[in-house]
Parts: structure tokens; sequence; C-alpha cells
């Protein structure tokens, strides 16, 4: 058994968040917010939630926002939700019931996020210089 | 091996596992996790941590755990350090475990 990779076994049902994690594999229910390198779900597999990963294998079923570099889903697996990808292979037979999004900005959130508190800093830095603006 | 549900050493969990179905039922935690853990065998392994309940068959335990467990057989290994309740029928504690909190038996059904 690799050392560094977590299998979630087919008589498995997890519930909650797993974090830290290189490789995992999902054989039974995983119902969680993951972030990873490799991710595998198996045919008898079921995820639900969010994946971060840098390679994403779906032969069972899925349902969640996944963000991925790559993204490959074999004939028996099912896919609702939202995939960000920036590779994306769909095997004859793969189900897919979701928005599919190829080569997202991955900065464009944090962008928004630091001029959003860029902004805040103005507005404070402004209250601050025109005190009469609270009163 | 896919009955197997194994926990490596680097990575994190929190919430709950149910591994009582039958066609898996082992547990083998190797790294760290928070919460509830129903299985028919667990094992800890050296160098884990966990923080919460465990409700198995039988337990090995060789890491750190706070908190309760209830099972019907119980092995504390040397590199165990246990803190919290025990509830169960068997008992062995290798030389070198630490152990504190209280230990009882399993009610009868």
């Amino acid at each position: 058994m690799a050392e560094k990779m977590t299998t979630i076994g087919a008589g498995a049902h997890f519930k909650g968040k797993i974090s830290n994690a290189s490789t995992i594999e999902v054989s039974g229910i995983v119902e969680a917010d993951v972030a990873t390198e490799k991710l595998t779900i198996n045919e008898s597999g079921k995820f639900g939630g969010s994946i971060h990963s840098k390679l994403v294998v779906v032969s069972g079923s899925y349902d969640g926002n996944m963000v991925a570099d790559s993204v490959w889903l074999m004939p028996s697996s099912r896919v609702s939700g939202e995939i960000k990808y920036k590779s994306l292979q769909l095997d004859r037979g793969a189900a897919l019931n979701c928005r599919v999004i190829q080569n997202w900005d991955e900065k464009a959130p944090s962008d928004t996020e630091a001029s959003a508190s860029e902004d805040a800093k103005i507005a404070a830095t402004s209250n601050k210089n025109n005190p009469e603006v609270k009163a | 091996m896919a009955d197997v549900t194994y926990i490596s050493p680097e990575i994190m969990m929190e919430g709950t596992l149910d591994v009582t179905s039958a066609k898996g039922s082992t547990v083998i935690l190797a790294g760290r996790f928070k919460g509830e853990m129903r299985a028919v065998d667990v094992k800890l392994e050296t160098g884990s941590t966990f923080n919460g309940k465990i409700f198995a068959h039988s337990t090995e335990v060789g890491g750190k755990i706070i908190g309760d467990i209830e099972t019907k057989s119980l092995k504390l290994t040397s590199s165990a350090r246990f803190e919290g309740s025990i509830l169960t029928d068997e008992l062995a504690i290798d030389v070198g475990a630490e152990v504190s909190g209280s230990i009882s038996k399993l009610q009868k059904n």
C-alpha cells in the first residue's frame, strides 16, 4: 500500500472535511470538501462536495464543485454540479450533467478580493481623513 | 484492498466515518482524525492522532487518542497515549502505553 494514499473503502461512509491530502481513492461514499493532489472516484464510489485537486479521475458518481487541472471522466462516470478544468478527457458513456468551464482564471477571485479589501482600506482612510463623514 | 479504509499519515480528516456495512469494515488510521468513527476493526497506527469517539468490535491503538472508545476487544500497544474513557470486554495494555481515564466493562445487551 502506497504510504501517502488514503483509501475510503467500499463500505465506508465519511462526512466532513479532508485536508492536507496528497492522494485519495474513494470506493465508498464521501460527503466532504477536499483539497488534494490526486483524487480517484472508483466505480462503486460516490462523492459529494467540493474538490480542489491537480488531477481528478472519475469512474463513479460525483456531485459538487470541482476545480482541477486535469479531469478524466471514465465511461461509467456520472457527474453533476460544476467542473472548472484546464484539460478534460471525457470517455464515451460518461454521463455529464453539469456546468463546465475551461481555463478559468485562477487569480481572478483573489484579485477581486484584494481590490475589494483595497477599496475598504481607501474607504477607511478617507473616513479617517474626513471625520465629519461619520457625523 | 478496496474494502479497507486507510487514512495516510499526512492527512487530516474531520467528521464522521461509518464503516459498518457488510462490504468493508476495517479502518486503519495513520494520520489525524477528529470526530466519530464506527467500524468493525479499527487500527490506530503509531504516529496517528485521534480526537473523538470510536465504536468498534476490535480496536488496536498505537497512536495518540483523546476521547472515548467503546469496543469489544481493545489493545493498547507500547506507543499508545490514551486519555479518556474505555468501555470494553477484553483489554490488553502493553508496557510503555500511557493511559489515563476510566476503564469499565461493556454493558451486556
